[in-house]
């Protein structure tokens, strides 16, 4: 009996394990988380270019410490698990823009987003120091690293690319 | 007989487009923080123009539009007759109104324009929903690519004349001075009133404080929402 009941619990854990797996997420929930990180980041990105570059006299040293959080731990949340094969093409919240090459150069992808994870944690980093100057420098990197991912995986606009 | 044909507040918006184009581009590419001079370089090039459109009414007498406004039928001459002529041609003339328009439209739509990747927008922003701030922001790259094919042109029509014609247009541009004969010039040319040129002046600054200030943004639309991080945050 208790032999059985061990069988069949390894039966359902052995048939279920792909199931749960982040690979097999639904394509369209997997564009959304993805779309959704971009747009939070693009949030906390505002108000730190606001307070930082674009109205110094705003600046607010916890504001800017805690979107510099919000943006290094969604950086390091692991969102390349919401980047799965079957999502070369589709809709989330609106049509995504991803380049196919970017199925295509895993090594490239991995590379340039790891610059990012490592520009968004140093940025974090520097915000506590509270000195505008190096936020300011250090958000002029981080904004790089965006840019040099979406520059190459991510097309422009709605038209082919 | 040597004439002043361009003024200098003409030859001055000639060269400060042209030095301002190059920045805006080059801005433009190195992205991040430049923008912020993206933006503000944008809203200059639009005041500028503003100003050399004003001139172009009030101005001295070859910057006038209505000296060269391109009609059909001085084109027909231009392309008949071998006449010489003093400032633009009706073909230049066809070109000055391209790159101006063209140009003007690509600040303009800057104005509009979101760049994601840098968290960037212009001063309008606001003023659009987000459909429109993408479709503009396309057709702000876009009018862009055309703009580069017209000042290719430019450039390829005055190394025409200065090549296959042998007249150097470059340098009255940096001078003012053109050499015509005398047949073609017997009353002196008619300069712009000094108070003219200070009051173009004047509301080319006005217009250009007027939106980099936000003041216009918020004239227009009082109640506007503002991007998100403006509003200022509960504690929470």
């Amino acid at each position: 009996m208790k032999n059985k009941i061990l069988l069949s619990l390894c039966f359902i854990i052995g048939t279920s394990y792909p199931v749960i797996t982040v690979a097999d997420m639904k394509a369209e929930d997997a564009i959304k988380f993805r779309q959704s990180a971009m747009m939070f980041m693009r949030w906390n990105m505002g108000k730190i270019k606001k307070q930082v570059v674009k109205k110094p006299e705003t600046y607010n040293k916890q504001q800017v410490i805690d979107a510099a959080n919000v943006i290094s731990a969604i950086a390091n949340s692991g969102l390349g698990a919401l980047f799965p094969s079957n999502t070369e093409k589709g809709k989330g919240w609106k049509e995504t823009k991803i380049k196919p090459d970017f199925f295509e150069q895993p090594e490239e992808v991995k590379k340039r987003a790891t610059k990012f994870n490592k520009e968004a944690n140093k940025l974090a980093e520097i915000a506590n120091s509270g000195n505008v100057s190096h936020i300011a420098e250090q958000f002029d990197a981080t904004l790089k690293a965006c840019k040099g991912c979406h520059k190459k995986f991510r097309k422009k606009n709605k038209k082919k690319n | 007989m040597r004439i002043v044909v361009w003024d200098l507040p003409l030859r001055l918006f000639h060269w400060l487009l042209v030095m301002s184009f190059a920045i805006a581009y080059v801005t433009a590419e190195i992205s991040g923080l430049w923008l912020v001079w993206h933006e503000m370089i944008g809203l200059f090039i639009i005041s500028l123009i503003l100003f050399r459109v004003i001139w172009g009414f009030v101005g001295s007498e070859y910057s006038r539009f209505s000296h060269f406004m391109p009609t059909p039928k001085r084109l027909k001459r231009f392309f008949l007759t071998d006449e010489p002529s003093a400032g633009h041609s009706p073909l230049g003339a066809l070109s000055v109104f391209a790159l101006l328009i063209i140009v003007f439209s690509v600040a303009c739509l800057g104005l509009f324009s979101l760049n994601d990747d840098a968290e960037f927008y212009g001063p309008f922003y606001d003023l659009v929903n987000a459909e429109w701030v993408e479709r503009l922001t396309i057709w702000h790259s876009q009018i862009f690519d055309v703009s580069l094919i017209f000042i290719v042109l430019h450039v390829v029509a005055i190394l025409f004349y200065l090549f296959y014609k042998k007249k150097n247009l470059i340098y009255p541009m940096i001078t003012g001075a053109y050499h015509v004969s005398g047949e073609l010039r017997r009353s002196p040319v008619r300069h712009g009133k000094i108070i003219h040129l200070f009051l173009a002046i004047l509301f080319s600054i006005f217009v250009f404080w007027m939106i980099q200030s936000g003041f216009l943004v918020s004239w227009v639309l009082p109640d506007s929402i503002k991007s998100t991080q403006e509003i200022s945050s509960p504690s929470w």
